[in-house]
């Protein structure tokens, strides 16, 4: 990009260039000189990693990298990351007290644990209050087979709280209240009269105007602002302080207990039907995955709405690197990338990153395949191939049936089928070893065993199942 | 009629068939020529409760016990929830009764079955 007007060297050229994406980044800027471009990148950095963390953009003009400097100038500013933003002590108080005082606590994360200090301390305050949790896997927040991790029970766990925590969620509105999505919008609160709510979270700190993913305003009993991880700790001391009786609290840990191995055995239970079906099962598909990775440190870098949460069913997720996160606006193209980056963030830990994607998902970005050959990343890509866009199936299928139409049409523009793709092939031509289209359950064992020996190894794998849609 | 939710009964009934038929093998796919398995795909059950009716984050499971015929069609009529309605327009009793026939015939899971990581 030139800013002055010169003899044409360059098709295109910007005033603004940062406009395209000011809505979804936390902060840009566009340096005049090298004295400014080093502070300006140290402060991108600074707010980048500060909670509520987020993308930042420097935009360098042409003119700015081309000049000639002179060696010496260079500014090189001393990089100190800011504290991250705790909550009121006054506030952490008042919550810890509400917290101890109730019958039935309950606590919600979302986008809580930044590190595995998050997911002590979430340990830790819940052991100690004897509160279920209810973990939104925005990131890895609570382990899994934990008996406090009650997520398969969110709406009775809700609807029994006397007090609610949410931490770092999204969606606090959704979390207490339920919208049916249906052509007439229902809604009706699921957390009892009476219950005390408060929310910990940095997210008013970066609240954005434009596009919006803050989702509905809820009335609260207490909102304190400031990191949730970075706060936890504060309020855990406040919690033992004030805990006395010890009674009350062995009592829920008895049902909690109960309840969890009762939502073990279901999970069983249902993981068990269509155990032999072609396409293959979602449940078989993520339970072979799960057998073939015990024993590995492992990573699952992609999101598991789209496969019915099985991985977080039937997987012992116990530590934070095990589990990156969703793409958090059910958007797709996010996957692919984002397991590359954490294959290549956990590259040196030698850890097995896992990447169950949808077909859709894929292709808005297949050609990141050759990154992950050209740096020989231990990424092991699984193909959850539905041949669909299957979210708008289901759309389109409901909106026909409402309008009482039929859906054979449904498949119309939504279909990845006639021909079906074949990824294996398409990942070999970029380099990454690959298996399939697998469609018999019973090849999936020994097929993820070679993978798994050619990612040790230290280069990808991909394999392609046809699987069930969810 | 007070509707009962098909996800209720469903979830409660499950629990129970795995009880009752402990020794019931799931040991292939459903026959592709069977008629209510091909109303059940070319209508769109499968998108959201599985090619098996064993259901998803999209869908209640719908076997191995299903509603009788009666409840069955009431709730696909008027459903509760996200489900959209299938009017005798779009799927008629004719129809209706072969799907449910369908799903009727899907045993429960094979007993012995250890999904979980270890």
């Amino acid at each position: 990009m030139r800013a002055n007007a010169e003899p044409f060297d360059s098709l295109h050229s910007a005033q603004n260039s940062a406009v395209i994406v000011r809505d979804y980044i936390k902060w840009d800027d566009q340096p005049a000189s090298l004295t400014h471009f080093s502070e300006s990148l140290t402060r991108a950095y600074e707010l980048a990693i500060t909670p509520p963390a987020g993308p930042v953009l420097l935009v360098a003009d042409s003119s700015l990298q081309e000049a000639e400097t002179q060696r010496g100038s260079e500014h090189l500013p001393q990089l100190r990351p800011p504290s991250p933003p705790v909550g009121d002590p006054g506030a952490i108080e008042e919550a810890a007290t509400m917290l101890v005082a109730a019958q039935s606590p309950a606590i919600v994360v979302d986008r809580l644990a930044r590190s595995q200090a998050g997911v002590v301390s979430l340990v830790q305050l819940a052991e100690a209050l004897q509160a279920p949790v209810i973990d939104q896997a925005g990131r890895m927040n609570m382990p899994t087979r934990h008996y406090l991790n009650q997520t398969r029970r969110a709406g009775a766990i809700i609807r029994q709280a006397d007090v609610i925590m949410g931490v770092e969620v999204n969606d606090f509105w959704g979390t207490v209240n339920a919208l049916a999505d249906v052509t007439h919008r229902k809604e009706r609160r699921i957390s009892k009269d009476g219950a005390r709510l408060i929310t910990l979270t940095s997210a008013a700190l970066g609240i954005r105007s434009n596009f919006q993913d803050f989702q509905r305003r809820q009335d609260v009993t207490l909102a304190i602002t400031g990191d949730g991880e970075a706060t936890l700790p504060y309020l855990l001391q406040a919690v033992r302080k004030k805990l006395t009786s010890a009674r009350t609290r062995a009592d829920r840990a008895l049902k909690l207990k109960e309840a969890a191995a009762q939502i073990r055995q279901q999970d069983g239970m249902e993981a068990a039907m269509a155990w032999e079906a072609t396409p293959i099962s979602v449940a078989r598909l993520c339970a072979e995955v799960g057998k073939a990775v015990e024993g590995h440190d492992w990573s699952l870098a992609s999101h598991d709405i789209g496969l019915s949460s099985w991985p977080h069913r039937l997987w012992d997720f116990k530590e934070h690197h095990q589990y990156m996160g969703h793409m958090g606006g059910i958007g797709i193209g996010y996957t692919l990338p984002g397991a590359i980056g954490t294959a290549l963030a956990l590259k040196d830990r030698g850890t097995l990153v896992v990447n169950i994607i949808g077909d859709g998902d894929f292709l808005c970005a297949p050609q990141a395949l050759w990154t992950a050959a050209h740096h020989q990343l231990p990424l092991l890509t699984i193909m959850h191939n539905n041949r669909a866009y299957h979210q708008e199936v289901m759309h389109v299928q409901r909106m026909a049936c409402r309008h009482s139409r039929g859906i054979d049409r449904a498949r119309v523009g939504t279909a990845i089928d006639n021909p079906n793709i074949d990824f294996g092939m398409l990942a070999k031509s970029q380099g990454v070893w690959s298996a399939g289209p697998i469609a018999d359950p019973k090849d999936l064992g020994p097929t993820l065993k070679r993978a798994i020996e050619v990612v040790r190894a230290g280069a990808p794998a991909l394999i392609d199942v046809v699987s069930q849609p969810r | 009629m007070r509707r009962i939710p098909l996800w209720l009964l469903v979830t409660m009934a499950t629990g129970m068939a795995q009880l009752a038929s402990p020794n019931s093998a799931q040991s292939s796919d459903p026959s592709t020529e069977d008629p209510g398995y091909q109303a059940y795909m070319r209508n769109g059950c499968y998108a959201c409760h599985g090619t098996w009716g064993q259901g998803s984050v999209a869908g209640a499971p719908l076997a191995p016990n299903v509603l009788p015929l009666a409840a069955f069609t009431s709730y696909l009529r008027a459903p509760a929830g996200v489900m959209p309605p299938y009017d005798a327009k779009v799927l008629d009793d004719a129809t209706v009764a072969k799907i449910h026939a369908y799903l009727g015939s899907i045993p429960a899971a094979s007993t012995g079955i250890d999904p979980f990581q270890r």
